[in-house]
């Protein structure tokens, strides 16, 4: 019952990380051109390569064509009307410990439900706090690097293991990968990257939080994560923004990097602002994440919550290049009111006795539309390969839609491939069944929702389970009745 | 290549429409001139559409087909045609010869009045009031270049009417032959089939081709279904290595009707099946059941598509295939189902076992789903024969080879055994069992995986 006071208070609530804090900015010129881009790498202090490599990303881009085979509608970006770079301004010199963090911002974590003080205290958790594409504080950075753990801003690994990056960014995701990873390739401000090496295993849980906060700032980030030989990392992301009527763009490119035997969990919790209940507003989502299993016996493991964002459209995926190596993705995407979510993953069997499973859970509410897209592709030479996948929706309401569009692509004959799918509704039975125990129907409601989703719930860590019990719950306010 | 083909089929029209003299101002040459439009701006599709990505249509330019105008029947002896038939098997057969009407190769039954089971020439000659109402009004030919094609080229083919409660006990066979003996030909048949208010009645379409020069088969099919008519349509494909087979079949469903389709692929060089239902009223059963059993260097796409727009409908699908050799297969069913269409079961399966490595499965099985009472589900599997079974066959003292014939036969008698002819179902089970026990070659490497 106690979860159902909670949702109770929720439900209540309107969407609670909506605040703006009034930090100064210092911002790139409105639009986007090579002087955009150099401006971005010169005030990141960014080696040559890393320009030069921006700079051809850019180069490309100005070729592509924008996607349109997605199963979402929305009015055509103008991408010279968005800010490329918003920094808050005092943080040029870089905060040194907690103390010389801008309150302003310390604040907005508070609100956030993440006090940074708390945070460092909790243990189990280092928290490299992004807000507006600058990393403003990174925690528990000494117990890391004792042992030898790198996890540090983008910006800060470009200058100070350019080795590492230049090794590393793109290989999962190239630059010309696709319109918008070679916008984040060209722009991308900051991100988090994480080095583990060879048979370390991370004690903590990392985590990072990102905000969009400059109005109409686009925010490009970017996450590359390497796990070495036989190292193991879990980490997290959360993402919450606050209320604006303007529609942003967040085009983030994530990259995993599995080494043999190494293990990476990536969860996220995913609250942009999705928009108010006409469909005004809202985030755009278009994010390019990809794993890579490189070496034998490696695993990526994705597990995403997605209530937010006006338009979300990614696809985490796993390239399962080593023999035996592991892929997961489980996912629960909830839309409600205008939101339209094309998202799903996919699964490249490379490697011998390569193992992938899928569980994707669909919930569409009010107006939305929800979209699974996956791939299961099993290459000729990736003998005895498996794959599992089951991707469930569930409708609730008569005006949404639910879809899946699974392409299953299979070049060998010792691979078995499983795909299932259902579509559903909420029985009056259930719903019945719990009017008739006191329970209202909302609450049914997200009781029965939660339970649907718990099978990816248990995968997220504890403390992410049970925000994102809540997140479902505040989500689907207003859905029911 | 590309312009040299399309250059051929314009100066095919021209040719054809001046034929026509007094018809040219006909409604069915409206229709037929409408879609050539549409075919001069769309074209044959390419792999860029998602609709094709699997399926390249790229043999149309690689071969040099001759598009025949007139139908010609002589050079085709009644022992050809006998050694099509079925044994033992009482129908009403209809033979058509590059795509035309070959009365003196049929073999129309004694029926009842009022029954039409002939050709679409010939309906086209009476102006009857039934071909104008349907004809090109069901299979969409905007966006499909093939149908707009064989729309524009709509000249023969067959027509069939079953008037209201009549129920034709006789399976009606559409048998094609191409003549492909001298040089590669195109056909374009189009066929209408009209099923009136409680009329029942079978359906066997098969295409043959005598000769080694290449083929194309263009077939379009509407089948326009009144309240509570059943209609079981089967497509039997078993053609030689030269054969190339595009058929679309567009059925519309009224009220209380049931449509059971049937596609059984044997061989084929290349085979594209578009077979879409349109459940346009309520409590509508749409059935569709598919095997595949294909090897060598074939291509086979089997595209569906049930439209549920109404509320209170059943569809059905089973689509299951063994493939050898170098087969590649796709298999895509698309389930939509509208807004306001409660009351939904839709479910689908396709399962697939993958005899060698150089065999491949595309499979997208599709759902999109606009209404909320509903309950659809598909599922997807490949995989190989299961060990298990084989060990368990193997262990009662039946031969590796035997226990896998008996495997696949297993397999695949969930689609044959809803074959509802009893002569059909015999023949294609006896030429999958003949086959599995002349392939046996091809399962040693299932079984050194067993070791």
């Amino acid at each position: 019952m106690e979860d159902v006071n909670i949702v109770e208070q929720i439900t209540l609530s309107d969407y609670k990380y909506g605040f703006i804090s009034d930090i100064e900015n210092d911002t790139a010129p409105k639009g986007l051109s090579e002087d955009t881009v150099r401006f971005i790498s010169e005030k990141k202090k960014e080696p040559k390569f890393m320009l030069d490599w921006r700079l051809k990303a850019y180069r490309y881009w100005l070729k592509m064509k924008e996607p349109e085979w997605a199963n979402v509608k929305y009015p055509p970006i103008d991408y010279q009307d968005i800010y490329y770079y918003a920094a808050p301004k005092n943080s040029s010199e870089g905060p040194k410990s907690l103390e010389e963090v801008d309150p302003e911002i310390r604040k907005t974590f508070e609100k956030l439900g993440i006090p940074l003080a708390e945070q460092q205290k909790l243990a189990g958790i280092a928290v490299d706090a992004v807000l507006d594409s600058v990393s403003v504080a990174t925690t528990f950075k000494g117990k890391l690097s004792e042992l030898g753990i790198i996890f540090c801003s983008m910006s800060d690994a470009v200058q100070n293991h350019p080795d590492l990056i230049e090794k590393y960014i793109g290989t999962v995701v190239p630059s010309t990968d696709n319109y918008f990873a070679a916008l984040n390739s060209a722009v991308f401000s900051d991100g988090s990257f994480c080095y583990i090496p060879k048979g370390v295993r991370c004690p903590m849980e990392l985590s990072t939080y990102f905000r969009i906060n400059a109005k109409s700032s686009g925010q490009f980030e970017r996450t590359l994560i390497v796990a070495e030989e036989g190292a193991y990392v879990s980490y997290l992301e959360g993402c919450s923004a606050p209320m604006r009527d303007e529609n942003q763009l967040h085009a983030a490119v994530v990259e995993l990097i599995a080494e043999k035997n190494a293990e990476i969990k990536y969860s996220t919790v995913q609250n942009w602002y999705p928009g108010d209940k006409e469909g005004k507003g809202g985030i755009y989502n278009f994010v390019t994440k990809r794993g890579m299993c490189r070496g034998d016996n490696s695993k990526i493991s994705w597990t995403q919550v997605e209530t937010g964002s006006a338009i979300t459209w990614k696809y985490p995926s796993c390239i399962l290049k080593g023999d035996n190596s592991v892929g997961e993705f489980y996912s629960v995407a909830l839309t409600n009111n205008y939101q339209q979510a094309d998202t799903g993953t996919k699964m490249m069997h490379l490697g011998k006795n390569t193992k992938s499973r899928i569980v994707s859970k669909g919930i569409s509410a009010g107006k939305s539309q929800n979209s699974y897209r996956g791939l299961v592709s099993v290459n000729t030479k990736a003998t005895n390969s498996r794959n599992y996948s089951q991707c469930d929706s569930l409708l609730i309401g008569d005006k949404c839609g639910a879809h899946t569009f699974p392409y299953i692509d299979i070049g060998n004959k010792s691979s078995v491939v499983e795909h299932e799918a259902t579509t559903s509704k909420i029985s009056d039975d259930i719903i019945f069944y719990c009017n008739q125990r006191g329970i209202s129907t909302e609450d049914a409601v997200g009781l029965i929702v939660n339970g649907y989703a718990k099978e990816v719930l248990n995968q997220l860590p504890m403390e992410f389970a049970v925000e994102a019990q809540k997140l479902l719950a505040i989500s689907l306010e207003g859905s029911v009745g | 290549m590309a312009g040299e083909l399309i250059n051929n089929i314009l100066s095919n029209f021209y040719e054809f429409e001046n034929k026509l003299n007094g018809s040219r101002l006909s409604a069915v040459h409206t229709i037929r001139k409408d879609a050539l439009d549409k075919f001069k701006l769309i074209g044959f599709p390419t792999a860029k559409n998602e609709e094709w990505k699997f399926s390249n249509p790229g043999f149309v330019h690689n071969h040099n087909f001759e598009l025949s105008l007139n139908g010609n029947d002589e050079k085709i002896t009644q022992e050809i045609v006998n050694q099509y038939k079925f044994e033992n098997l009482d129908e009403h057969l209809l033979v058509f010869v590059n795509g035309f009407y070959s009365a003196r190769l049929s073999d129309v039954k004694p029926k009842k009045r009022h029954i039409i089971i002939g050709s679409f020439a010939e309906a086209i000659e009476r102006n009857s009031v039934e071909l104008l109402a349907y004809f090109g009004k069901f299979a969409d030919y905007n966006n499909n270049g093939f149908s707009a094609l064989n729309t524009a080229f709509a000249q023969d083919g067959a027509f069939i009417l079953i008037p209201d409660g009549t129920v034709v006990e006789r399976p009606i066979r559409l048998l094609f032959i191409t003549d492909a003996r001298e040089q590669s030909v195109l056909t374009m048949p189009r066929n209408l089939i009209i099923a009136g208010e409680c009329s029942q009645f079978k359906i066997v379409e098969t295409s043959h081709t005598i000769g080694s020069q290449p083929c194309f088969n263009n077939v379009v099919s509407e089948i326009v279904m009144d309240f509570s008519s059943n209609v079981e349509y089967y497509n039997i494909q078993n053609n030689n290595e030269n054969s190339y087979y595009v058929g679309t079949t567009q059925v519309s469903q009224q009220r209380g009707s049931i449509f059971t389709g049937t596609t059984i692929t044997l061989k084929g060089n290349y085979i594209r099946n578009n077979l879409n239902s349109l459940l346009d009223a309520e409590a509508c059963e749409t059935n569709y059941n598919g095997l595949y059993f294909v090897g060598g260097n074939s291509f086979v796409d089997n595209h569906t598509l049930i439209d549920h727009a109404k509320p209170n409908c059943n569809s059905n699908e089973v689509y299951k295939g063994i493939l050898n050799d170098k087969a590649n297969v796709v298999f895509n069913g698309k389930i939509i189902v509208r807004p306001d269409a409660q009351k939904t079961n839709a479910f689908q399966t396709n399962r697939n076992i993958l005899l060698t490595d150089d065999a491949k499965i595309h499979t997208k099985p599709q759902l999109e789903i606009f209404a909320d009472d509903v309950k659809c589900s598909h599922g997807a599997t490949s995989g190989y024969l299961d060990r298990d079974s084989l060990f368990y066959l193997r262990s009662r003292g039946i031969g590796e080879e035997m226990a896998k014939t008996l495997l696949l036969n297993a397999f695949a008698s969930e689609v044959l055994e809803k074959i509802n002819i009893a002569e059909l179902r015999d023949m294609v089970k006896s030429y999958i069992a003949n086959k599995l026990i002349q392939d046996d070659v091809y399962f040693c490497d299932v079984l050194d995986q067993l070791k």
